[in-house]
This record gives structure tokens, C-alpha cells and sequence, in this order.
């Protein structure tokens, strides 16, 4: 696999661990944008990272920032700042990282499956969706140019299990999202929590794309539930991504196809056209198909 | 009763006895285990509870049993009244053990080339893929016989432990990139399995509507 | 995305293994494309693919005489047309949403499809005879290799005629036929349909022509 030479993609922190996944003395070898790196966790458990080159050698150093769980790099010289996410700083949440899990596909198929909510019926029935409410209703999509991020808003979807705490429950409730894109390769959304309407769940996945159609997602949540455990609510989410994989393996093409002639959106799909134009504009090609990348 | 299950939802392995479970209407204990990322069938506490650190476990009582397919064999020689999920006639009972044997052993590879890309476990995935392929072969020969024989199921004339022992990873066989468009008997197989009363999904094996 | 495809008659696979409310993938010559039926009617033949977002739509489920798409549920009839989009239950799909079709026939029990746009080629013609499945056998060699060893007659008799579309025809030693139609599925990966003729002791016979079959692809994968 060669490197990108995409500036776009390569201007942008990337995850390529989750905090505590290397051990004090160990190492991990992965890939990034085509670019083969090291991370090494010292016996007093600094991290430090390298690029590695094809003879195994180490090369240059990687900067690296931990934050939400997680571990990112950046092989660019100017970055893209990690975004502000307030949830995670609150004492009472229960901070989750559920890993990650290998995809073969563009980054941008993992993004736009997290932004749809039409699916939710059918691919996490009786959970996330029911199929006797399957309409999905008028929602606003925006471009906060300050912070360059696309935003659907106003997102209601009636489901029967929203969340671990609604499932114990319980009951269904229409729950109310919003989205939100922070890069080309990372997205989350928020969610009202089950018995406190006035606060929200945060759920965001972290993409390491390791080639155009291959990439690690990253769950990292930050949730208001006093009653399961971590690791029940790593069940639930982990339950849910698994069964988006089946599809996001599925899609043809994988890279991410451009021109408006190729696939028919509907108004349930205004989050996904914001997302492609928005992708448009940025005139990054790494992940795209090929005859529309221009 | 006092059944007592150690599971993770994402392994097929647990899910084979989820299976068998829900097609006897048994009511069990479910102990969730952080398999994923918190490695917790290797620490010392579930060592513990079975040395070889795998899942799924069963507590049955006094009994303790590991590996699934062990697991389905108590269940059905313990819990089945109608004897059908594990007969014991000579003709069926040993072809009965020998795919279920086949489940726990060449079948692997798939469970192997899944963890693999899902989960990022790292081993040849290549040599996965191709054993998963010699064993998907073996199988849809089989079932192709036995479909020209009149009959649908591994065994004999309905599902038997050696169907719900081969199932799970068979139908997650895609998650690991072992696609099944050369097993034509096999999907046959997989969709009349899902079809059968109590059938129960998992993530990546959808219920039909 | 469009491809041109070449005006001929492909075997898919045999009739009766599409069963009922099943879709199913095959790939023709390289090109995905998804096997669906209804309760009763005819095999469909289709492009792999939602034009919604993309989804196989191999994987998706049908009910009534309708394939939907696993993703987001958008239903679709038997002549292409998006009858239903569960995100908008009200709106009635403009008929420019539509999967893309291709022509079906059937042959001695052996699905065919051409994928031309608008086919001309003749069909292969059904005989008066009745035909029983045997099996469908994938064998990890060119077409060209499995092509050699069907026109010398697969083992089932000294010789074979090319009826054209890939289908071969052996007169066997005991009384009846087998119907050999070769699918080049992807290069070095070619695709066996094999139906015999309904006469006497079928169902015996099926059963040791499948075994021949299990042989003979043993045999190609071994040299």
C-alpha cells in the first residue's frame, strides 16, 4: 500500500489507538493513509510514535494527542484541531471506549451509515427502530462555517430500545439526535438521555483509515446511565455496530461516489447530500471514486 | 435449575448455545464478559473459571463445562426430552458428533478470519480464508447430497445440535470475508435454519420480519 | 458506472436451488448480480445493487411478490420499479427509481441470463424432455480448462455436444442425458450447472453424477 499523497486527508489527527491499548513496554504496528507507523509505550508508560519505513527501520517522529479514550497522530504539518466535545469532561458520565472494529470501506461510507436514521429500523429492528414506524421526519442541516463541521439538527426517530438504559426499561420513546461531522473522518452524534430530556448521550466514532477501503472505527461514548455497567453498555453499542457492518461491507461501490447521478437520496437523506457536498468542497480525493473525485 | 452462562454476545461460539437454549425454552443466568476490548476471559478471575481463558462456560449445578460444543451436548442429553436435538441411534448419533466436531474444529478458521478483521486479532488471514473455504466446501458437498437424499438438515430429518453447532460461524462467514457465492446448498441450509420457531438473531444474522 | 455487457445467454445456477422468498448473489463473468423469486413466478435476475445508497441487493428480503432492500428497506417489483420507500410511507417513488434488470430464461432446469442491454441472441431451446437438478459445482480453474473437459464429455460419456450459451450434453452409458452449462463466474473461477434427464431411477443417478462431479472437479483443481 502506498502513502496518500492527499493533503487534505494527511492534514487531519488520526486515531490509531485507544488510551491504554499499548502496555508500558510494548508496541503497535498499524497503518495509516497508507503509511506504516510504530507506537511504543515506554515502561513508565509514555507513548511515542514513529513512521516506519518498508525495511522496518524507524523514521521520522509522529506527534501524538491522547484524548476521548482515544490516541491520534497526524502525519501532516498543519492539522485540523480535535474538536471540543463538553460531554466527556462531566464528572457523572460514564466515559466507554468499545474498541475498534475493522470495516472494509471508505471512511466516509462509516460516516454517512452513522448519520442515517432510516436504517434504523430495519438493520436495528425492535432496538434502535421499529418497523411499524418506519417514517423518518423533516430535519435542518447546516454548515457551522466557524468550526467548518456539517450539523443535522432537529432529528426525531421513534425507537424501542434507544439506549441500554431505555432497554432495561423498558419503554420506547421518540428519541431526539443531532449530528455532527468534525472532520472528514470522524462523526457523533447526541442523544437525549432516557430520563433526563434535557441532557444528552454522546456517541462519536474516530476513523483510522488505513487504505481508501479499509479502516478501524472507533466507538468512544460518554453516557448519563448510574445503572449498567461499562461493559454492558460496550454490549449494546458493540450489538449495534456489528450489525451496520454487514452493510457497510456490502455497499458498491466502497469509495465514496460523488456525482448526484449515482445514488438517489431522499429528503431522509438531507444529512448524507449535506456531508457530500461539504466532502465536495474540501476537494479531498482520498476515498472518493475515481471519475468524480474533480 | 441454576443455569448459569458465561457469554459474550459478538462469539458465535456463545451463540451456539444461545441457540440450543432458546429452542429448549430454558431460562439461564446470563454473566456478560468484557471480552472485547477488555480482554476479561484472560484475567486471573475467569482463568479461574476455565484455564483455558475462552468462552463460552456453563454452570450447570455442581457441573462446570467448557467449549460449546461440550456445552451442546449436555444440553441436549440433559434438557431435551424428545430426544431429537441429540438422537441416539446408530445411524444418526455418530454422524451427529462428527460434524459437530467438524464445528469445533475445521470450522474454525472462519471464527479465526472474523476476529481477524473485526477485531483486529492479528494471524494469517490468508491461510484462514483458505481453510474456512476447504471446510464451507466440505460442508455444501454434504448438504448437496443430502438435498438430492430429501433431506434438509446435517442429520437425518430435522435439526440436530451438529445444524446449531455449524451454523453461527457459517453465517457470519462474510464478517471475515469469506463470501458464499460458491455454496449454494449452504445458503439454502442457513435460511431454513433461520426460519425454524425460537430462532434468535445475532448481530450480523438478521431475524426475517 | 456504466458497463457494457456482451449480448449472450450466462448460466446462473439451477432453478430449483432459487427457492421461494430467497435472493441470492451469483457473478457472471465477473459482474455481481442478485437471484431473487417470489412465492411463485419466475427467477429475476438484477444488478447487485440499491440505487439508493448501493446495498447488495443479494442480501436483502423478500416478501409478496417484492425484493427489499436490506439497508433501508426500499421495496421493489418484479419489473424493477421502487413501489415503497418506508422512510416516506406516503410518497409513491417517482418511476425513475428503479434496479436495473436483465433478461431470464429457463433451460433443462438451468437458469440463463443475458445481460446485454437489449439482448438479441437466441435463448437456448427447451426440449420436450423433463429435466431434474443434479447440482451446481464451482471449480477454481478458467473456463477454458472446464470447457475442454465437458466437450470431451466429463466423465459421463465418450463425448459431448455443444449446444451453444456453455451447455454441453453427454449421452450417458444407462438410458438419459446430463445437461453440463458452464458460467464463467471470475477468472480461474468457473461455474458447473449439471441437470440430468427424468428417466428410470433419477434419483439414483443424481446422486452418483453429483459424486462424479465432486471428482472431476477434484481432478481439474489437482493439475
Amino acid at each position: 500500500m502506498s502513502v496518500t499523497v492527499d493533503q487534505i486527508a494527511l492534514n487531519q489527527w488520526i486515531v490509531c489507538a485507544w488510551m491504554g491499548q499499548v502496555a508500558p513496554g510494548a508496541r503497535r504496528d498499524t497503518v495509516v493513509l497508507g503509511q506504516r507507523i510504530r507506537l511504543t509505550c515506554l515502561v513508565d508508560g509514555a507513548l511515542a510514535c514513529h513512521e516506519l519505513a518498508a525495511d522496518g527501520s524507524a523514521g521520522r517522529q509522529l506527534p501524538l494527542i491522547q484524548r476521548y479514550e482515544m490516541v491520534f497522530t497526524t502525519l501532516g504539518a498543519e492539522p485540523r484541531p480535535l474538536p471540543e466535545i463538553a460531554e466527556f469532561t462531566e464528572s457523572d458520565r460514564k466515559i466507554v471506549n468499545c474498541g475498534s472494529v475493522g470495516v472494509n470501506t471508505s471512511p466516509y461510507r462509516i460516516i454517512e451509515n452513522f448519520l442515517d436514521m432510516a436504517h434504523l429500523c430495519f438493520v436495528h429492528t425492535d432496538v434502535l427502530g421499529s418497523l411499524d414506524n418506519t417514517e423518518v421526519y423533516s430535519y435542518k442541516t447546516e454548515h457551522r462555517t466557524g468550526l467548518d463541521e456539517v450539523w443535522a439538527t432537529d432529528c426525531a426517530f421513534f425507537q424501542p430500545a434507544a439506549s441500554k438504559a431505555a432497554a432495561v426499561s423498558g419503554g420506547g420513546q421518540l428519541t431526539h439526535y443531532k449530528y455532527r461531522v468534525m472532520s472528514p473522518f470522524s462523526v457523533m452524534l447526541y442523544k437525549n438521555v432516557y430520563d433526563e430530556p434535557d441532557r444528552d448521550d454522546v456517541i462519536c466514532v474516530f476513523i483510522q483509515p488505513l487504505g481508501e477501503t479499509q479502516c478501524f472505527a472507533y466507538m468512544t461514548m460518554a453516557i448519563v446511565d448510574a445503572n449498567s455497567t461499562v461493559g454492558e453498555l460496550i454490549d449494546f453499542q458493540q450489538t449495534i455496530f456489528l450489525q451496520d457492518r454487514v452493510i457497510l461491507e456490502n455497499q458498491r461501490p466502497a469509495l465514496l461516489p460523488l456525482a448526484t447521478s449515482a445514488e438517489i437520496p431522499t429528503r431522509a437523506d438531507l444529512s448524507s447530500i449535506a456531508f457530500r457536498r461539504w466532502l465536495k468542497a474540501t476537494g479531498i480525493r482520498f476515498g472518493i471514486l475515481r471519475a468524480e473525485a474533480a | 435449575m441454576g443455569l448459569r452462562l458465561y457469554d459474550y454476545t459478538l462469539s458465535g461460539s456463545c451463540y451456539k448455545v444461545r441457540l440450543l437454549m432458546n429452542f429448549l425454552g430454558l431460562e439461564y443466568e446470563r454473566v456478560p464478559v468484557d471480552f472485547y476490548p477488555g480482554r476479561e476471559h484472560k484475567t486471573p478471575a475467569f482463568l479461574e473459571i476455565n484455564a483455558l481463558g475462552q468462552l463460552p462456560v456453563l454452570e450447570d449445578g455442581a457441573l462446570r463445562l467448557r467449549d460449546s460444543q461440550a456445552i451442546l451436548c449436555h444440553l441436549a442429553n440433559t434438557y431435551d426430552p424428545s430426544g431429537k436435538w441429540l438422537p441416539r441411534d446408530s445411524a444418526s448419533f455418530g454422524p451427529v458428533m462428527m460434524w459437530v466436531m467438524f464445528a469445533g474444529g475445521e470450522m474454525m478458521a472462519a471464527s479465526a478470519a472474523r476476529l481477524h478483521d473485526a477485531l483486529g486479532y492479528q494471524l494469517d488471514v490468508e491461510r484462514a480464508r483458505a481453510n474456512a473455504h476447504v471446510a464451507f466446501r466440505i460442508l455444501d458437498d454434504h448438504l448437496t447430497e443430502r438435498l438430492l437424499q430429501g433431506g434438509r438438515w446435517i442429520v437425518g430429518e430435522h435439526p440436530t445440535i451438529a445444524d446449531i453447532a455449524c451454523f453461527p460461524y457459517t453465517a457470519l462467514s462474510g464478517d471475515g470475508g469469506i463470501g458464499q457465492k460458491d455454496y449454494p446448498a449452504i445458503r439454502n441450509w442457513l435460511r431454513a435454519f433461520r426460519r425454524l420457531p425460537r430462532f434468535k438473531a445475532a448481530p450480523g444474522i438478521p431475524e426475517f420480519a | 458506472m456504466q458497463i457494457t455487457h456482451s449480448d449472450r445467454w450466462l448460466a446462473v445456477g439451477l432453478e430449483a436451488q432459487f427457492e421461494p422468498f430467497s435472493s441470492q448473489p451469483a457473478v457472471l463473468d465477473g459482474y455481481g448480480v442478485a437471484v431473487w423469486r417470489g412465492p411463485t413466478g419466475p427467477v429475476q435476475v438484477w444488478e447487485d445493487r440499491c440505487p439508493h445508497r448501493g446495498m447488495r441487493l443479494s442480501f436483502g428480503f423478500v416478501k409478496g411478490d417484492r425484493l427489499s432492500c436490506m439497508y433501508h428497506g426500499w421495496s421493489f417489483q418484479p419489473d424493477g420499479h421502487c413501489r415503497r420507500i418506508p422512510a416516506h410511507p406516503d410518497l409513491e417513488p417517482p418511476k425513475t427509481i428503479c434496479a436495473k434488470t436483465f433478461a431470464v430464461t429457463i433451460f433443462r432446469g438451468i437458469v440463463f441470463a443475458n445481460l446485454a442491454a437489449a439482448p438479441e441472441a437466441p435463448p437456448p431451446v427447451p426440449d420436450e424432455s423433463a429435466w431434474a437438478p443434479v447440482r451446481s459445482i464451482y471449480v477454481n480453474r478458467s473456463i477454458e480448462v472446464v470447457r475442454a473437459r465437458a466437450a470431451a464429455g466429463a466423465g459421463f460419456g465418450p463425448t459431448a455436444c455443444d449446444l451453444g450459451a456453455g451447455v454441453y450434453e453427454v449421452a450417458t452409458d444407462a438410458s438419459g442425458r446430463v445437461t453440463l452449462a458452464l458460467q464463467p463466474a471470475e477468472p480461474g473461477r468457473t461455474a458447473m450447472h449439471v441437470t440430468s434427464e427424468l428417466t428410470g431411477s433419477a434419483g439414483e443417478r443424481r446422486l452418483d453424477i453429483a459424486r462424479l462431479l465432486v471428482s472431476l472437479r477434484r481432478d481439474l483443481e489437482a493439475h
